[in-house]
């Protein structure tokens, strides 16, 4: 036990002895964490909550305009914007303001759009047909605004009009037919129904996450971020672990520690607790990060779901996994220069199939599968459980199990190789 | 016998590179390997000392076959490679603690250790510096100082005065020579033969994965009409170059 004693304290002198090898582990993904769970989290805020302004030029003057505008202003999507600098706006205004990107879109409506309306469906009841010249509404985008915000516009627009057109039909069927007698009495008040009808809109939608478990906490940047790159900090450390085992093959102690009375089973299980534990202090970190760091930058503060005896278990598994492929880097790596000139592109090639960087589903189909090959995937996928769907030990197993098994076969591999290595 | 070899064989792949060697060293001999570069001695070295295996052949030290009692063979064996293996980025002292605890030692024993072997070799006032900053000679003593740790009865020297200067290859001497005077058993690899003929008791002269020489340093000389050790080792091994 005493020489297992000796050789973590001898590995953990050798890493904090390392200063720009600290710093690899350590500030690197602090800042990673920081900077992409800051920048994600500013798109999901203006994607999700943050109003754009909306430049609205209502040349009807009628109804269907009113409609519209009430549509858009009540909206949370969009900030309605009608004059600048105490002036009216123009067509011509509001596209060189989108064009300049000054704004992100632009709503015109036409000039005598609701008589349009009008005209057309009475022109329709009476077996006519209308040929419209000009559009109702006009919408002009900024080239840079999301698809989906585009959309959202479109489709609101859209809705609005159709709403008027119904309302518009239900008002000249209304005219044209008078009361209906066979609907009884308080027919009037049926038409009064009918156009309520249509414009009521309430609780039509509700949406809501499903998740394995209740009560659990609600998606952000800083739940998806937080564990995504801080499984991307601990596959690093399988860096400097591999270095070591390279420096210490090269420099001649490993040679000299194979005609001690010690087993390679327990030099390498030596260093793999080393490791684990600076994992897991990375993970403490990383979690801090999230919890007291990001919320001072405005996002919101991580959550750290119900059990955070889960969270150090997927860590521990992870660092496992990450230290046996550490191992295996440094028994295959001829020199320092080969782990780290390759190690890191691993890792990264690992990390973005693993969909740290984008959600697998996002993935092309020919890629997906391979995301189940990813030692970070697996981590990830567990994390997301705990962070995102409130998992349960036994919801979380089958990635504990790769993750775990994962370390098992490269760690046995390491030693046979080790073993039958020419020093 | 405190080593005993027999019959050792060591292939990498089609290439042999020790052939059915037998050898036999008595306990207290100061015992120089020579040969020249490619003939096999570190490998010899490294079967000896456990750190790889042989294709065939048996190996005992003190009477331990190589293969049973891994432990207490090793226990036997000290050794101060070529390259002084050492953790630059960890002082002297913490070198010693470590290799020391791989070799068991703990507590008041290891600390005693520390200060005895950090004496022998003069560095005690820098015990506490980083190896990284020890000049060649400096590392070479610390090298044999952690190879001394856990008072081998056998101790394997690699080449210790490559790179080494005068007062230091002085020293490590000095010290090489009480160390054989307590009783230790030296083997000693060098291509410098005046240090063989000045240290060692009995020369092994190896090429081609065979031995092909041994005896005393003067026993050699008068066998093979020479005047120095230098002109028996070209006279048996050759002029041509080795590279």
């Amino acid at each position: 036990m005493f020489k297992l004693l000796a050789i973590c304290e001898k590995e953990l002198k050798i890493l904090l002895r390392d200063k720009p090898g600290l710093a690899m582990l350590f500030l690197m993904p602090m800042a990673l964490v920081l900077v992409i769970t800051l920048i994600q989290n500013n798109i999901l805020e203006s994607s999700k909550q943050t109003e754009i302004k909306l430049l609205v030029l209502d040349l009807d003057d009628g109804k269907l305009g009113k409609n519209l505008m009430k549509g858009v202003e009540d909206s949370p999507f969009f900030s309605v914007v009608q004059k600048l600098d105490n002036k009216p706006l123009t067509l011509d205004k509001i596209q060189a303001l989108v064009a300049n990107g000054d704004y992100q879109a632009g709503m015109i409506i036409a000039n005598h759009a609701s008589e349009m309306q009008v005209e057309k469906v009475l022109k329709i009841l009476d077996g006519g047909s209308f040929h419209q010249k000009e559009p109702t509404v006009l919408l002009i985008f900024d080239p840079n605004l999301q698809s989906s915000m585009k959309m959202t516009l479109s489709s609101m627009v859209k809705r609005l009009i159709q709403t008027e057109k119904i309302s518009t039909l239900f008002a000249q069927l209304k005219g044209k037919m008078g009361a209906i007698p066979t609907l009884g009495s308080g027919e009037n008040n049926l038409w009064a129904s009918a156009d309520q009808v249509i414009h009521e809109h309430s609780k039509e939608i509700e949406d809501s996450f499903v998740m394995l478990h209740k009560d659990q906490v609600h998606p952000n940047a800083v739940q998806h971020n937080v564990p995504g790159w801080t499984m991307f900090a601990i596959f690093f450390i399988s860096l400097p672990l591999a270095a070591g085992l390279i420096r210490e093959r090269n420099d001649g102690t490993l040679t000299r520690l194979r005609t001690m009375p010690i087993s390679i089973p327990m030099l390498f299980m030596g260093k793999i607790i080393t490791y684990v534990v600076i994992s897991l202090i990375q993970l403490l970190l990383m979690l801090w990060i999230g919890k007291s760091i990001l919320p001072l930058f405005g996002t919101p503060s991580l959550d750290l779901g119900h059990s955070p005896f889960l969270i150090i278990l997927v860590g521990l598994c992870a660092a496992l996994a990450a230290c046996g492929m550490g191992m295996f880097f440094g028994v295959i790596a001829k020199s320092y220069d080969q782990v780290a000139s390759a190690g890191p592109i691993l890792i990264v090639i690992a990390a973005a199939i693993g969909g740290i960087m984008v959600p697998v589903f996002m993935m092309p189909d020919f890629i997906q599968p391979l995301s189940n090959i990813s030692p970070l995937h697996w981590g990830h996928e567990a994390f997301i459980d705990i962070f995102l769907r409130g998992a349960s030990l036994a919801d979380l197993l089958p990635n504990l199990f790769k993750m775990i098994s994962f370390f098992v076969v490269m760690t046995v591999l390491s030693v046979i190789i080790y073993r039958k290595q020419k020093l | 016998m405190v080593i005993h070899i027999e019959e050792l064989s060591k292939h990498y792949g089609s290439a042999e590179v020790l052939s059915n060697l037998n050898l036999d060293i008595k306990k207290g001999e100061f015992f120089g390997l020579l040969g020249p570069n490619g003939s096999g001695k570190t490998t010899l070295i490294s079967i000896v000392t456990g750190i790889i295996s042989s294709s065939h052949g048996k190996v005992s030290i003190c009477g331990l076959p190589q293969n049973d009692k891994k432990n207490e063979y090793k226990c036997q064996i000290g050794l101060a490679p070529q390259f002084s293996a050492l953790y630059s980025e960890l002082t002297m002292r913490e070198n010693l603690k470590f290799f020391g605890s791989m070799q068991g030692l703990k507590g008041k024993g290891l600390e005693e250790q520390i200060h005895f072997c950090s004496d022998v070799v003069q560095l005690v006032d820098f015990l506490d510096k980083p190896v990284g900053s020890f000049s060649g000679g400096m590392r070479q003593r610390a090298n044999i100082a952690v190879s001394i740790m856990h008072k081998p009865n056998i101790l394997f020297l690699d080449e210790p005065t490559v790179g080494v200067d005068p007062q230091s290859r002085n020293m490590i001497f000095e010290c090489l020579r009480e160390f054989n005077r307590q009783g230790m058993t030296i083997i000693y690899t060098t291509h410098y033969m005046e240090e063989a003929e000045q240290l060692c008791s009995r020369i092994g002269i190896l090429d081609h994965g065979a031995i092909i020489a041994q005896g005393g340093v003067r026993e050699l000389m008068k066998s093979h009409q020479c005047e120095d050790l230098g002109s028996v080792f070209l006279k048996l091994t050759g002029k041509a170059l080795r590279d």
